[in-house]
């Protein structure tokens, strides 16, 4: 009887899950809105990219806050919070008539997906009976996994039919669902407690973060050894060394930065951070290509990326399978090549790309990504000894269950 | 560690790649198109390099046996 997930339970995982499934919807379909955001306000790239990389900025200072966060106070007020400012930051970008408004927007959006990637799981850890634990977490990750596939394709239609300011309406009476949905079913296990946050901490994590991002973007500017681009890194990295330091000899570090001591973990994270950077890097070359240099629609943009983007969904199941069966190293060997024939084809025919060509080697490189982005992050945890391993034990799990999902998913069909 | 690891990463990425293809495309020798075309090879060519030095990185941490 205790084995059942309750009712209450399962809405409150699909009203988190329908946040962390917009906010990744609208990132990703933003790519695709590109040239006509530079059209419609007369701005550059490098002024443009604001858009994804302050979103990004934002919610990755957040994210680390996610455990103080769910101690300090009720999931539901949190629940609310996300999706209050969430659906702020739309209904700003909705209507904004600057750009400079139209960032602000992002980062609002930016809080409320930050609060709303973490508690979904958070839910679920918490709340769904443990036998049934490793099932709704890969409800959960196919949710974050299916959104990246949706996104180009929906914001090129919407771009390309009736505006992109349609991206923001259309979500905006899912958010309230939401809302609604999870203002009525989410309940309260963990009494809240006072922690204490290590406030030097956050405002390290916040120097690192903004100043390396900063620093980058600034070399759109034009020159690539200037102060503007230096200056921002170099601070960034000192923060990021004091952050490490500290976190080493404090006891609650808002991020516990010494496991990365363990060089087979970090060796993981790195490669980790490459591909999720070449993968963002993909996402935004391509849609830009198909539009500026082949001079197609926005719709064209968004499906010729459609079945890459499908692939890379398909796999984040199936990958942990093929783990299980074979070990890490070969799926993630396999993807390496993948990868690397994907990316050479890209560079040989880089300046006369034709769509099909773009669709083609698109799919060769998601192949890799879809063989070893999950593996990794599985290798990496199974890296960590027993006292970090109860995290790296949640994410064994999440990978085993997937094809019990896949069953339930075609059970419901 | 590794969700935050995907926000920042896909932050820096996108603010560096962006920047390789605006600062083709402010070249005054190239039209726009050409200047995003050739800005795109050479994004291609740092992610090709990036992902070269992943697998190498990858090659010696991930346990060969099951």
């Amino acid at each position: 009887m205790n084995d059942k997930i309750s009712l209450k339970v399962l809405l409150s995982v699909i009203a988190a899950g329908i946040m962390s499934f917009s906010g990744v919807v609208i990132e990703t379909s933003m790519n695709i809105t590109f040239p006509t955001l530079m059209n419609d306000f007369n701005i550059n790239t490098s002024t443009v990219q604001w858009m994804t990389t302050m979103y990004l900025l934002i919610v990755s200072i957040v994210i680390p806050l996610s455990a103080i966060l769910k101690r300090t106070f009720k999931t539901k007020s949190l629940f609310i919070t996300a999706n209050v400012l969430f659906i702020i930051g739309v209904l700003i970008d909705l209507i904004a008539p600057s750009f400079a408004l139209l960032i602000i927007g992002r980062v609002i959006q930016g809080l409320g997906t930050g609060i709303a990637l973490p508690l979904m799981f958070n839910i679920i850890l918490e709340q769904v009976p443990s036998k049934k634990i490793g099932l709704m977490m890969g409800v959960g990750n196919l949710i974050t996994a299916i959104a990246p596939a949706v996104g180009p394709t929906f914001g090129g239609i919407v771009v390309s039919s009736i505006g992109w300011r349609y991206i923001f309406l259309i979500l905006l009476p899912i958010l309230i669902i939401s809302l609604l949905m999870g203002s009525f079913s989410i309940e309260q296990k963990s009494k809240p407690q006072h922690t204490k946050l290590d406030l030097p901490s956050l405002l390290l994590i916040v120097i690192t973060f903004a100043g390396l991002v900063y620093g980058f973007s600034s070399m759109g500017s034009g020159s690539i050894l200037s102060l503007k681009v230096i200056l921002p890194i170099i601070i960034g990295l000192i923060a990021v060394i004091v952050l490490y330091k500290r976190s080493v000899n404090i006891n609650n570090p808002i991020v516990n930065l010494s496991i990365l001591k363990n060089t087979k973990f970090s060796g993981h994270v790195i490669a980790f951070f490459i591909l999720q950077f070449i993968t963002l890097g993909m996402s935004f070359i391509l849609p830009n290509y198909v539009q500026i240099v082949n001079n197609q629609s926005a719709f064209v943009a968004g499906l010729i990326v459609l079945p890459g983007a499908a692939l890379g969904a398909v796999f984040a199941p199936l990958s942990g399978k093929i783990m299980d069966k074979v070990g890490a190293y070969k799926p993630i060997l396999f993807g390496m090549f993948a990868g690397l024939a994907g990316l050479l084809l890209f560079t040989i025919f880089g300046t006369h790309l034709s769509n099909t060509m773009i669709l083609v080697f698109y799919l060769v490189y998601m192949l890799c990504l879809g063989l070893s982005f999950g593996n990794i992050m599985t290798s990496g945890l199974s890296t960590l000894d027993a006292n970090d391993s109860q995290m790296g034990m949640l994410c064994l799990i999440q990978f085993n269950k997937y094809l019990e999902l896949l069953v339930l998913l075609l059970f419901l069909q | 560690m590794f969700n935050t690891v995907q926000q920042i990463s896909g932050a820096i990425s996108t603010s560096i790649i962006s920047a390789v293809v605006a600062i083709s495309q402010m070249n005054p020798n190239y039209s726009k198109q050409l200047g995003t075309a050739i800005g795109s090879e050479h994004g291609f060519i740092l992610l090709i390099i990036l992902l070269l030095l992943a697998a190498i990185i990858l090659n010696k941490v991930v346990r060969r046996t099951k």
